[in-house]
């Protein structure tokens, strides 16, 4: 079990707060997403102690991470976001020095590198120098370094950054299989990776939780609100960013209600994802208009004879 | 504006290009490539090391092919002056301003200065850099960087643009953001008519793309529309109401998605196990197959 507990996290160089008072508890493996700068890293940077001004408790299974998070970086097994390796190193040579580090004995760690090697297929670049591999290789090497540590909680940030589609799959079935012996935390902004986990999603916006609870639910939040406009009916762009380009000329978009000639679709998890983010931008812009003219925002969210949908779904923008 | 989609506009034929030497900077090869650009989106996907990066810089005219030629249909005529390339993180000159940028860019290619004018005057408003448009280059972020890229490519009258993985490092509303200057661009009058767009997210193919190529090893496996890349697997994917981990069929699959309690497979067991529903195909298991099959 994760659990943040009034925390508030912050880093030093810029004095901004991501995290005020934030509260949270995960049980099970989970999905992190959230768009970029929404807190997702600090997360799970916070638990193994790379931030430096933390208020609050954070736990990893019962135990407080510490000062520095000691206990974190003993129980939690940490993927960061970038690809920092040693450049001298083969892929090996790394996985197999991974494994002393953390007390196996020589001949074990050898094997164990090579059996994660061969799920990620990297025994092609086994002998190959860092400094040489490709970036997809650094990211697989690094996941197959944390994934040999046998901790509680597996911490992977960005999974598949990097990855062509036969990577991501491999990556991602490994967590998958990994998530049944122990806890696995995602934090990624790739909607289709949500369905790693699909029992349990949390979306993460400014250091808050906007949506918690399993994937298909998050699509089920946008029934209603999503719309085809036939290529005829599309003439201009919308001006809102709430819409997106389909193949053969025809666009997608999100609304309270239908405008004319536009059809409602079943919404995917990318949908409801859109509906979610939609709804808690502009919720300032609907109160600040709520408070100089009552009906106003009201009218303009919910009213059948819409104003074309190209315009604005709120107003004070 | 995107005309009739099924119209080619460019035949690439057998294309070779076979750098020698080794190294980190040493571009993959590319043999034999040949194919058509049609109007619209065409999605360019494939594994790391595929060679598409080599591909579209032999389009943008960056390398000189060894062997083969890209031409335009129906005219004949050699594609360099009439393409376009933006890479994944595109740079601005220091000292330059975006508006004396795109003005150069313009004359260089030959426009009248009083039609460049009011050209870059639109591509900037198109593009939200108007409030940038007179400062120096170098004080531009990545997003205005990219913006400025795709500006350049309006002012040089294109007749094909080429990304190379424009939206690898967005987040969704990002590379909404992105697909949506694209699809205004397309329907400004006079923009550029075919689109090739590397990427290696297939759902972002699957939402935006009309037709797609998949590259391995330098070589085309299939050119066609998204739709007929999903029929590659027709007949082979189910619905799974439990996880399937069978490793000894190469044809298994665990797919990484799932929707309620079902589970995605793609397999060539023969018989299916009776709890397994058919389910459509993706663009996913299309891929998967045109990949595998050719291994095997």
């Amino acid at each position: 079990m994760l659990e943040w507990e009034g925390v508030s996290l912050g880093y030093h160089r810029t004095g901004r707060k991501i995290f005020e008072e934030f509260s949270l508890t995960v049980e099970d493996s989970t999905v992190l997403l959230g768009p970029t700068g929404s807190g997702k890293s600090t997360l799970l940077a916070s638990i193994v102690g790379i931030l430096p001004e933390v208020n609050g408790i954070i736990r990893i299974g019962q135990r407080p991470v510490g000062r520095g998070g000691a206990a974190g970086r003993q129980w939690a097994s940490y993927v960061p976001g970038a690809n920092l390796l040693p450049r001298e190193l083969t892929v090996s040579e790394y996985l197999t020095e991974i494994g002393r580090l953390d007390g196996m004995s020589s001949a074990s760690s050898r094997r164990h590198a090579q059996a994660v090697a061969e799920r990620l297929q990297l025994t092609e670049s086994l002998r190959v120098r860092m400094r040489a591999v490709s970036c997809a290789t650094k990211r697989k090497t690094l996941i197959a370094a944390a994934v040999l540590k046998p901790a509680e909680w597996l911490l992977v940030d960005e999974p598949t950054s990097g990855l062509d589609p036969e990577g991501q799959r491999l990556v991602l079935t490994l967590l998958q299989a990994e998530s049944r012996h122990r806890g696995v935390l995602v934090a990624t902004r790739q909607v289709a990776e949500t369905a790693v986990f699909p029992d349990r999603l949390l979306l993460l916006h400014d250091g808050q939780i906007i949506f918690d609870g399993p994937c298909p639910r998050l699509a089920e939040g946008a029934q209603g609100h999503v719309f085809r406009v036939p290529q005829k009916a599309v003439g201009e762009a919308p001006s809102d960013r709430w819409w997106q380009p389909m193949p053969g000329g025809e666009i997608k978009i999100y609304r309270q209600a239908c405008p004319p000639s536009a059809i409602g679709i079943e919404p995917t998890v990318e949908d409801g994802y859109f509906w979610a983010l939609l709804n808690v931008e502009s919720k300032p812009d609907l109160e600040r208009a709520a408070t100089d003219s009552p009906e106003g925002p009201v009218e303009a969210m919910t009213s059948t004879n819409d104003p074309p949908y190209r315009e604005k779904i709120s107003h004070g923008q | 504006m995107v005309n009739n989609p099924l119209s080619p506009l460019v035949q690439v034929r057998r294309l070779t290009y076979q750098p020698r030497g080794t190294g980190r900077a040493r571009a993959m090869p590319v043999t034999e490539c040949s194919f058509m650009v049609h109007a619209g989106f065409t999605a360019v996907i494939g594994p790391n090391g595929a060679g598409k990066t080599t591909l579209l810089k032999l389009m943008a005219g960056l390398y000189r092919p060894h062997r083969g030629s890209i031409r335009t249909v129906p005219d004949h005529r050699a594609l360099t002056r009439q393409v376009a390339y933006v890479p994944q993180f595109p740079g601005a000159y220091p000292t330059l301003t975006p508006r004396g940028f795109l003005f150069r860019l313009a004359v260089w290619n030959g426009s009248d200065r009083f039609q460049a004018t009011s050209r870059i005057q639109t591509a900037l408003a198109l593009m939200g850099l108007e409030a940038v448009a007179d400062r120096p280059g170098r004080t531009l972020d990545p997003a205005q960087r990219r913006q400025l890229a795709l500006a350049a490519v309006w002012v040089q009258h294109a007749l094909v643009v080429l990304f190379d993985e424009p939206t690898a490092t967005l987040d969704p509303v990002h590379r909404l953001a992105f697909w949506q200057d694209l699809f205004r661009w397309s329907h400004q009058p006079d923009s550029p008519q075919a689109y090739l767009i590397a990427s290696h997210r297939l759902d972002e193919v699957e939402a935006h793309c009309d037709r797609v190529l998949v590259l391995e090893h330098g070589r085309i496996r299939y050119q066609g529309t998204v739709q007929s890349l999903a029929e590659c697997a027709a007949g082979l994917v189910y619905w799974s109401p439990e996880r399937v981990y069978d490793r000894e069929e190469a044809m298994i699959l665990e797919h990484y998605w799932s929707v309620g309690p079902r589970f995605a497979v793609l397999s060539e067991r023969r018989p299916v196990p009776p709890t397994w529903t058919p389910r459509p195909p993706t663009p996913w298991d299309g891929y998967v197959v045109t990949l595998r099959g050719r291994r095997q």
